[in-house]
């Protein structure tokens, strides 16, 4: 019983670390987001600025959909987890059922 | 041993989350923008090492599993289901942000080149490993019969990473510049660093859960 | 008890009818990529001077992928038109397109490697249905310069 409380405390530390990890990397990335003028002058100038600041949005996306697909996977996992705790304390029952 | 085992888990985390920040500092502030691409080429640090993550899954689905085969040891089983879940999470976003990648540059979402057609067949043999393995009774066949998939699946990897070489692809012919820019590589090694360990965290996740739930399992049998 | 017995009888013939689905499923799929990765066209591109030296009957008949490199100065279109004309070249042979639609920025970059997907008119002009631009595979950074 110990063991599965100290796993939910667990998940939930992890939980926040998780929160505090998305918006610091908020904070981090806001910089491009909003001082973002392209930021660039190359050879070929006009083409290039206005690339670099309509490609912006398909950086985040990609960045968005594989943290969306991680943090799914953690969370499936924990529903995983969940069933676990439960399928033990369903077994706790039968076997003191067995026993009285 | 299992707060031993905890802890090891815990500091694997927290190790990932550090390097991650790192790199997606490294990422989205430090690395020179590309000269022809643009802010895009950035997708390259997600892109690559996720790609080098789902192909090497599948290898290490069709080595467990293969040594599932001759042992018969269950751990084996394990760790090939789990790395199977994980392939299957990679390899669709290996396809994902590839094609978020070809718009901008390549001016389509998808197209059939030979390394997006041999991916797309990994992402197959992921489904089918899995499906094979979800919808079959408990039971040793349906292991050998998701063996047999992962190991013909695992052919496809070097075929995935050679593809641009052997043949003509809108791909570029080596996976990584050779003569990349020093702050680049540095860039792309950071992130495909975190990239591993994470990795590494949620497969050994995903193994004790199996474990676990394979325990219940043969609990339940033995009650019934 | 045989009651349970006999609904996981059913179960398990139910989930074998599934995995021989699933393995049809997962067989058509992959003879399907198989027959179009490497049936449909055995290369994924030919290049401008190929192309050129094809029968007739498959320019006529088939769907082709074409790189070569924009000829400089070769683009153009007229005002208030979607289409667009320009010419394909491998260095020595040359290749007239047209390709109506939108035209990606990078198109423009003379270290683009150009592949147009369609196929030739009646005229052996080539009408581009897609324009894949693949990029040059070395990487260099902008200068740094002070902001």
């Amino acid at each position: 019983m110990r063991y599965i409380e100290t796993l939910i405390n667990y998940s939930f530390l992890k939980n926040i670390i998780s929160i505090l990890f998305i918006s610091l990397m908020f904070l981090m990335t806001q910089d491009i987001i909003f001082s973002s003028d392209g930021g660039t002058s190359a050879a070929n100038g006009q083409i290039i600025i206005k690339e670099s600041n309509s490609n912006l949005g398909y950086l985040f996306a990609v960045f968005f959909v594989t943290w969306i697909a991680f943090f799914g996977y953690l969370f499936f996992m924990s529903k995983k987890q969940e069933n676990i705790i439960h399928d033990i304390k369903e077994l706790e029952n039968i076997i003191s059922n067995e026993k009285s | 041993m299992i707060n031993i085992k905890n802890s090891i888990s815990n500091a694997t985390l927290l190790i990932s989350a550090v390097i991650f920040l790192i790199s997606l500092y490294l990422i989205f502030i430090w690395v020179p923008t590309e000269i022809n691409q643009g802010i895009a080429q950035r997708i390259f640090y997600f892109h690559v090492p996720i790609g080098w993550l789902g192909m090497i899954s599948i290898i290490i689905v069709a080595i467990s599993s293969f040594i599932h085969l001759i042992t018969k040891n269950e751990k084996w089983d394990n760790l090939a289901y789990s790395s199977a879940e994980l392939g299957i999470i990679f390899a669709s976003l290996i396809l994902v942000t590839g094609s978020i990648w070809a718009k901008p540059i390549w001016g389509v979402w998808w197209t059939w080149d030979p390394k997006l057609t041999t991916t797309l067949i990994l992402w197959f043999f992921y489904l089918g490993y899995l499906m094979v393995r979800s919808y079959s009774p408990a039971g040793i066949q349906s292991k050998q019969y998701s063996s047999v998939i992962a190991l013909i699946g695992a052919i496809d990897a070097p075929i995935i990473y050679m593809a641009s070489v052997w043949w003509r692809s809108a791909h570029p012919s080596p996976n990584i510049p050779m003569d990349l820019d020093s702050k680049m590589l540095i860039t792309f090694l950071i992130s495909l660093l975190s990239f591993t360990i994470l990795y590494i965290y949620m497969l050994n996740k995903r193994y004790n859960l199996k474990k676990i739930e394979g325990k219940i399992d043969e609990i339940y049998r033995n009650i019934n | 008890m045989s009651e349970s017995l006999n609904i996981n009888e059913n179960i398990i013939i139910n989930n074998k009818y599934k995995i021989v689905v699933s393995v049809l499923v997962l067989i058509g799929a992959l003879s399907y990529l198989i027959f179009l990765a490497f049936n449909s066209a055995t290369i994924y591109y030919y290049t401008v001077g190929e192309a050129n030296k094809l029968d007739n009957n498959i320019k006529s008949e088939r769907m082709l992928r074409i790189s070569g490199t924009l000829k400089p100065n070769s683009f153009s279109r007229e005002e208030d038109s979607t289409t667009s004309y320009f010419i394909l070249t491998d260095g020595q042979e040359t290749l007239n397109a047209y390709h109506n639609g939108i035209i990606p920025d990078l198109f423009f970059n003379e270290h683009s490697e150009i592949i147009l997907e369609g196929r030739y008119d009646s005229n052996k002009n080539f009408q581009s249905n897609n324009i894949i631009v693949k990029c040059p595979s070395k990487y260099s950074a902008v200068e740094e310069e002070e902001v």
